[in-house]
């Protein structure tokens, strides 16, 4: 059975249209599932902010929770953008206590962010530039 | 143009495409079903919808994402099976399209299924419209939408990162920005990226390169040995970055998204001669060697 060809040049022309759209508004679209494709295009500098958590021993180290443990699933970005959020809206304390009630183990955690040179950390440089604690929380022991 | 767009192919191919990627979906909505039963334990605060879930401030009950993720992924494996097409096809591009957007509304948009699913709805649609197998436009869509996919990303890289996408900076800093990311966030990161960072003249020349493959994906349209280098060269680019980032995106490094590019069925011929000779070589090891025939 064949189609009318006018119908499937509309309908592909619609495709292409709608593919190429994102990328033609002002600022463009990252969406799902048209989007401009921005994937590492941003332009990072040296110098970062990262929003965390950390789990705190009793002797004053720090041990870094997974994604899952922060943010509920195994994607890290989700994580990372869990603790911003939580941070700009003034939810630190709030995320805190979600971690602890949904982590084994861990008794004392805080919210941070830490601001490293990210070349430099590679070099070796492992001190954070500056740290922000936003919250701490602690569970029973 | 036109001419082209709608000659003829084998119907074994139209064939073997849609059972390569619905296939491919059927498998991607299984594994990524443990990520739709994770999101039911978010709070409602993180969900952020987008595409067709743009108008819902909060998440749909878990009920109504799991009935659509069961007939998304029944339907894609009857599509893939060839079974009812007029219905299966457009049903399971329509409702894979409705999951995997549900799973892009969590403060994240994975870029690692836009083009699988533009591919479905363009296979769905085929046969929503009556398109007979030997009818190759769907195809010619398929790879005109994975040209479009490529070359965006290309100018996106350089109207956003402009000339320090080309002096290399803007890449090396996201290959460290994303790694220490993931370190500092307990997850799997890429030693390879971390050391490679350290290498400055290494990441001009990268990201000179980067750029001209995306940009100069149109070349794949005409066929022959350039199509073919240019999803080679494709091919390593997203090896460098699951190499370099621990970025995975399966549908390209599969090779299934760039079957609508290539006599399709002769990899699945390949694939069904690898099973049956797969099969055969356990049957052998179960029944051992056949008897010798008594001497005269």
């Amino acid at each position: 059975m064949f189609v009318r060809r006018p119908l499937v040049i509309l309908f592909s022309l619609l495709m292409v249209v709608a593919a190429v759209w994102p990328a033609t508004t002002s600022p463009p679209r990252d969406s799902f599932p048209l989007s401009n494709y921005p994937m590492f295009a941003t332009d990072r500098p040296t110098e970062a902010s990262f929003a965390t958590v950390v789990a705190v021993a009793p002797e004053g180290t720090t041990d870094r929770l997974t994604p899952r443990a922060i943010g509920g699933t195994d994607q890290v970005i989700q994580a990372a953008a869990t603790v911003a959020q939580a941070v700009r809206n003034g939810e630190a304390e709030q995320l805190c206590r979600e971690i602890l009630d949904r982590v084994d183990g861990p008794t004392q955690l805080e919210v941070v962010t830490e601001t490293y040179d990210t070349i430099e950390w590679f070099d070796g440089n492992e001190t954070p530039i500056s740290r922000t604690v936003h919250a701490t929380c602690e569970g029973a022991s | 143009m036109t001419g082209w767009f709608f000659a003829a192919v084998p119907a074994e191919r139209t064939r073997a495409v849609r059972l390569l990627v619905f296939g491919y979906a059927a498998a991607w909505l299984l594994i990524r079903s443990l990520y739709v039963l994770d999101t039911a334990d978010l709070p409602d605060r993180r969900f952020e919808g987008v595409g067709m879930w743009a108008g819902f401030d909060t998440p749909v009950p878990l009920a109504v994402v799991v009935v659509l993720l069961v007939v998304a992924l029944g339907s894609c494996v009857l599509a893939a099976a060839g079974r009812a097409e007029p219905i299966t096809a457009p049903l399971g591009a329509a409702t894979a399209l409705a999951v995997i957007t549900y799973t892009n509304s969590w403060g994240q948009v994975f870029h690692t299924e836009h083009l699988l699913v533009l591919h479905l709805l363009v296979l769905g649609a085929a046969t929503a419209l009556g398109t007979a197998p030997r009818e190759g436009w769907p195809l010619r869509l398929m790879s005109i939408l994975t040209v479009i996919a490529y070359m965006l990303a290309g100018w996106a890289k350089l109207d956003i990162g402009g000339t320090d996408w080309l002096s290399g900076d803007v890449l090396r800093n996201q290959v460290a920005f994303d790694n220490l990311r993931k370190i500092l966030l307990g997850d799997i990161h890429s030693p390879i990226g971390g050391r490679l960072v350290g290498i400055g003249w290494l990441w001009a020349p990268v990201g000179l390169v980067t750029v001209i493959v995306e940009l100069g994906a149109p070349v794949a349209l005409l066929g022959g040995r350039l199509r073919t280098a240019w999803v080679g060269a494709v091919w390593i680019f997203h090896f460098c970055v699951l190499a370099t980032m621990a970025i995975l995106f399966p549908y390209p490094l599969s090779g299934i998204a760039f079957v609508s590019m290539f006599a399709a069925e002769r990899v699945v011929e390949r694939l069904t001669r690898l099973v049956a000779s797969g099969r055969s070589a356990i049957r052998r090891s179960r029944t051992g060697p056949s008897p010798r025939p008594a001497p005269r």
